[in-house]
């Protein structure tokens, strides 16, 4: 056992930090959520107006930093490091589905039994019994579908992941509050795609830990801009941060994220075990409901506005916890692998 | 950073586990219902942690040089892990072992170390904390109990309460003013008190909680020779501050909580239940809360692995254990529905248990706020 | 104790129903902000009802109901999401009744009741949130009247209405709530901008600046100085209408309805939560009633309408949540149901007085624990 991070995770650390400074924040994900091709037009403009919500530079950067490949590099635990760090830097793009899902689909290039080959991305994931928005789907270059499951049943989950490759333009983007842009996957579209080595169910655990390595590093920040805005902002002739009412909720939203940040490494570095990456997901996503209410709240009216950083995160938070069947799902599969499995 | 339990440690549980399979009585559940502080309990911990000091499970943690292994904090932490998950079998002694015992060989004369240590050691001897008054709860530096000194004697006059153990106790660890009129952390000392001693007095506080569970220790001029004092005089705070490092993380209630989900889970299974998604959701929500209390008590253990300095993640894991604890005892409630009203019932049991998590060894309310203060850097007032 | 309204108000409701049918896709009440022409036609036909003035004295042409009717009226709108209750006929309307000369009530009180004025809530402002008595923006004497400096924000609605029912210094800074005054100040006048604040969900609220903007004494409404105990007595005057629970009502009928349509109302988790929210939108409205009971009998509604407020809010939330929750990728789309009432719900705990400032309210008053602040 070893909590602190080793000098090779954090060389990894500081340099997608570097990497971040430059290409994210919250200012850059402001921008890419509102402003569309005709102004500031960058690169990828050419490519139409909702393109422009997607952040390919911070894409193409992560990807040529080897970051998308750290899972096979060095482990999934350096992986969620990076992908808490991207998600804490308000990051919109792919990167947590790249760097721990796609890279744990068991097609290592190294392995001659292989046959698939690196995916190209970005990869967007979804279930192929739904039909509403995915994140990323309009700008994604492959669509993951995983099928069956049936919100918990770790049974149910038998069956191999199927890709579908998307050619540009055929995903709708459709318009979303929620910090992530999206797009309109109707089911008929799940359909087909080449099947893929790995199960469903071990891409929904790899997927579970994804979404809670994406969940902390958002909570995280949502906390510490509301804490520093707390530590400012004064009424009543105190600083609102020094009431005590105020202080303990916000210490009870630290106490979560704190529990979600461990759970994900711990989880990270046991390769995401069935029963560990439901634990992380419900967990991770029922705090995630508790620091959205508390940050906005405790923030005032001035969180709800676009001159006030909270919602990049904040908002986010509710969409990573409608993926995959919800908090209730997470915690009836933590039911089903402990107590329900084979092995009992 | 890596999550790996070693070879050694690994090791060390199973064994652990194996011995107390075979250690703990058949009745063992019915016997230790009642808490570590039951008459039941206290007695079987006099065999019980025999036997631990025999296999050398009872100080591991200690320096060899006090009959310890030199074990290190990780394997500390299994221990109280398999402990706590049985319902600690070594009664009150957990105390003894995990922070009397190394307070003792830090501050301690020759003569107190050669006293007490070896009792401890042997598990023959059990002690009682004497720091809460009727005044003094969570501001403990507002403590009145005097011992003024008097010759060679020191004379206690004042009130203890919530004593846990008391009735059973050799030996209370005890919190006393030396200096009159002196105020807060000031003037405090430590004394190691006989409880024998003339002029100490018990009530039991009847309580919700369980039979014999609180306890007033009143002292009138109880008299006891000043070798009794632990460390320097009206230095006691310090004392206190470093004996509380050892029980930085304090008992792992997630360890418990744990043990009587997966039971709750066989008791819902067996009454059919468990296939309702509800009750599910229900187990699986209360097993995240475990896993969390579990890593955070992990980081915990970690830093003083490393030999750091205690921090408020002391206070994160705490807020953490003390929340599974009582969630967990209100699901036993629920998923046992009219059979957790019978007194002794499992659920009964465990609910009782859980309750006082959150106000015992410092509440909720100020660990919120240490973290608030030091974590978080909220401005003070 | 008797938890039925009379035959007499059980007529009114209906008759309240009958009319609404007009107005059913209306949402007026959760979309004020981009359908104020709309409801502005709504507010005109209840004005020509006598609605808006229903418990207006009648010498100046109110219906002089007890406050039920007010309560029925504005509990059967909320659950029809027809409109809120107008600033104007009340807190405004109430106050100029209270405390206006001859002349502002001749001027002010005809066009509020029969739906044609309309005003925005001047109170809050950068500095000044949950700490009114805080607030900066001056009105200074100037020739006959006032001159208005400062800043206003957070002000809903304010690019559609007529006037601002502004709250201004007219004493020192010192002197905290016993140095305000309230205003009618017209929202195109000279000097006053009007900019929008957008919100996260591409709504607005807006920023109001004075710059030199000159009032005569007649748009000051009471004593100088004077405001803080006015302001307080026409929040009394509301407690029974401000948080109706029919929105709780409705708010859960649509939610369950949705989830049905999904075919989520399979899920067993998902029903268990949906009853524990029948449950808590009955205490909602046991609230509800509550600060109405306190309002007939003329008696002090405050804890009871801080209670109502977190239980209201509350409920609010966790039905929205539920749907959010539980309705997977397409709560995400904008303009989805759970979309809408969710983010609808998020204010709802910080506008009109902050949950934190209810609960120590409810502290301090209700159980008497000390306190400052
Ligand atoms: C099961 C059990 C066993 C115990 N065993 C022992 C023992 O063996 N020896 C011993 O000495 N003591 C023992 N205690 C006492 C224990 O240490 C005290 O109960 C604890 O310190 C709290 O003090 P109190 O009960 O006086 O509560 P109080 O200090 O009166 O607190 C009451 C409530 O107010 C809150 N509160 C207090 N101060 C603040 C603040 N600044 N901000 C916000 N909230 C605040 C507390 O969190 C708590 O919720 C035991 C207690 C229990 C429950
Ligand atoms: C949708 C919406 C519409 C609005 N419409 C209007 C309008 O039309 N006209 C108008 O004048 N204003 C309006 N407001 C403003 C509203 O009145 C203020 O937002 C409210 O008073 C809170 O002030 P604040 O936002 O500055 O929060 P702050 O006062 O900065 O408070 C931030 C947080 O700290 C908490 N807090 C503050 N003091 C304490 C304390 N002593 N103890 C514990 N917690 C405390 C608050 O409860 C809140 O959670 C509107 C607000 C919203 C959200």
């Amino acid at each position: 056992m070893d909590f602190d991070t080793s000098e090779e995770q954090q060389a990894v650390l500081d340099a997608v930090g570097v990497l971040l400074d430059r290409h994210a924040g919250p200012k850059r994900a402001i921008q890419l959520a509102r402003e569309l091709a005709n102004e500031d037009a960058n690169e990828d403009s050419n490519e139409g107006a909702h393109e422009d919500t997607y952040d390919h530079a911070l894409d193409r950067a992560l990807a040529e930093g080897g970051f998308n490949d750290i899972a096979r590099s060095m482990s999934s635990l350096e992986a969620a490091l990076v992908t808490e760090a991207v998600a804490k830097a308000g990051g919109r793009c792919a990167f947590a589905t790249a760097a721990l899902v796609a890279a744990n689909l068991g097609d290592d290039p190294n392995d001659p039994h292989d046959s698939h080959g690196p995916i190209e991305g970005p990869i967007a994931i979804a279930l192929r019994s739904e039909d509403g928005p995915v994140r990323f789907a309009a700008h994604a270059k492959h669509l993951l579908v995983i099928s069956n499951a049936g919100n918990a049943n770790s049974a149910g989950n038998n069956g191999n992941a199927h890709l579908i490759a998307l050619e540009p333009g055929v995903i709708e983007p459709v318009s979303s509050n929620f910090g992530y842009p999206m797009g309109l996957v109707p089911n008929a579209m799940r359909r087909g795609g080449r099947a893929l080595t790995q199960e469903n169910a071990r891409i929904i655990d790899w997927w579970r830990l994804a979404l809670a390595a994406e969940a902390t590093g958002t909570m995280q920040s949502a906390l510490d801009v509301t804490v520093e805005y707390l530590s400012r902002r004064r009424q009543f002739g105190r600083t609102i941060g020094s009431f005590q009412a105020v202080q303990h909720r916000l210490a009870e939203c630290f106490v979560q994220i704190e529990a979600a940040r461990w759970l994900t490494y711990e989880c990270a570095a046991q390769g995401a075990p069935r029963e560990g990456a439901a634990t992380v997901a419900a967990h991770a996503l029922a705090a995630a409901a508790r620091v959205f209410t508390e940050t906005h709240q405790l923030s005032g009216a001035i969180g709800f506005t676009h001159e006030h950083d909270l919602h990049v995160w904040s908002m986010r938070l509710h969409a990573l916890r409608t993926e995959l069947g919800g908090v209730a799902g997470h915690r009836r599969a933590i039911a089903h692998s402990r107590w329900m499995g084979p092995q009992r | 950073m890596q999550f790996e339990w070693t070879a050694d440690d690994k090791r060390f549980r199973e064994e652990l586990a194996r011995f107390l399979d075979e250690t703990l009585p058949a009745d063992w559940d019915e016997l230790s219902k009642e808490g570590p502080g039951s008459d039941a309990q206290a007695e079987f911990s006099k065999v019980f942690c025999r036997r631990l000091a025999e296999r050398g499970w009872l100080t591991p943690h200690w320096p060899s040089a006090y009959g310890g292994r030199d074990a290190t904090p990780w394997q500390h932490a299994v221990l109280s892990e398999e402990m706590w998950s049985r319902g600690e079998p070594r009664g009150p002694q957990y105390m003894n072992v995990n922070w009397i015992g190394p307070t003792i060989m830090e501050f301690g004369s020759d003569e107190q170390k050669a006293l007490h240590l070896p009792a401890i050691s042997e598990g023959r001897v059990l002690w009682c904390q004497g720091f809460s008054e009727p005044e003094a709860g969570s501001d403990l530096v507002a403590l009145r109990t005097a011992a003024e000194r008097d010759g060679d004697d020191y004379v206690i006059n004042g009130t203890k309460i919530w004593t846990s153990y008391a009735n059973h106790a050799d030996y209370c660890f005890l919190l006393a003013r030396t200096e009159p009129e002196s105020k807060r952390h000031k003037g405090i000392s430590v004394l190691l008190v006989p409880m024998n001693t003339p002029g100490i007095e018990l009530r039991e506080i009847p309580s919700v909680v369980g039979h014999r569970y609180f306890h007033e220790v009143f002292f009138t001029d109880a008299r006891v020779p000043a070798s009794c004092r632990l460390g320097p005089e009206n230095e006691g705070w310090a004392v206190v501050s470093h004996a509380l490092q050892y029980e930085r993380v304090g008992a792992p209630r997630y360890a418990r909580a744990a043990r009587t989900l997966d039971r709750l889970a066989d008791y819902a299974r067996e009454n059919g239940t468990l296939d309702d998604p509800t009750i599910q959701e229900k187990l699986g929500h209360a097993r995240t809360m475990c896993e969390a209390a579990r890593l955070l008590s992990y980081k915990v253990i970690d830093q003083r692995a490393k030999g750091l300095p205690p921090s408020a993640d002391t206070n994160v894991a705490r807020v953490a254990g003390t929340t599974v604890d009582r969630a967990v005892g209100e699901l036993a409630l629920e998923i046992c529905g009219e059979n957790a009203l019978a007194d002794g019932s499992f659920a009964d049991a465990n609910f009782r248990m859980s309750m006082t998590a959150g106000v015992a060894v410092g509440a909720t309310e100020i660990q919120l706020n240490l973290i608030a203060s030091r974590i978080l850097r909220l401005p003070k007032e | 104790m008797r938890f039925t309204f009379s035959e007499e108000e059980e007529t009114f409701r209906a008759e309240v129903r009958e009319f609404l049918e007009d107005y059913r896709d209306l949402e007026g009440f959760i979309l004020q902000g981009r359908k104020f022409a709309e409801i502005k036609k709504l507010f005109l036909a209840m004005g020509a009802r006598g609605w808006l003035a229903i418990g207006w004295p009648k010498q100046f042409g109110g219906l002089e109901k007890p406050p039920s009717y007010e309560y029925i009226l504005w509990d059967e709108m909320a659950y029809a999401r027809a409109a809120r209750n107008p600033l104007s006929a009340g807190i405004v309307a109430k106050s100029i009744i209270r405390y206006g000369s001859a002349a502002q009530k001749s001027e002010w009180l005809d066009p509020i009741r029969s739906g044609d004025l309309h005003f925005s809530l001047g109170y809050s402002e950068p500095e000044a949130g949950s700490d009114l008595a805080a607030l900066r923006c001056r009105a200074d004497a100037h020739g006959d009247g006032y001159r208005i400096n400062g800043q206003k924000c957070w002000q809903s609605y304010a690019h559609d209405m007529d006037y601002l029912w502004l709250l201004a210094r007219t004493g020192t800074q010192e002197s905290r709530g016993r140095g305000l005054s309230l205003f009618i100040v017209d929202l195109k006048a000279r000097g006053v901008t009007v900019n929008p604040l957008p919100l996260m969900d591409g709504d607005q609220l807006n920023e109001i600046f004075f710059d030199d903007v000159d009032v005569g004494q007649d748009q000051r409404v009471g004593a100088e100085n004077g405001a803080w105990s006015i302001m307080g007595e026409a929040l009394a005057d509301e407690r029974h209408i401000q948080f109706p629970p029919g929105r709780i009502r409705r708010d859960l009928e649509e939610v369950t309805a949705w989830l049905r349509e999904r075919g989520l109302l399979d899920d067993p988790v998902l029903v268990h939560r949906l009853a524990d929210l029948v449950v808590e939108s009955l205490e909602v409205e046991m609230h509800g009633l509550r600060v109405l009971d306190c309002m007939q009998k003329k008696r002090p509604a405050i804890v009871e309408a801080a209670t109502n407020k977190i239980a209201h809010t509350n409920a609010c939330a966790a039905i929205a949540q539920t749907a959010m929750e539980f309705g997977a990728g397409e709560a995400m789309i904008e303009g989805s149901r759970p979309d809408v009432l969710w983010r609808a719900s998020l204010w709802e705990p910080i506008g009109g007085g902050t949950s934190e400032v209810m609960r120590s309210l409810v502290a301090r008053r209700g159980l008497g624990l000390a306190g400052k602040t």
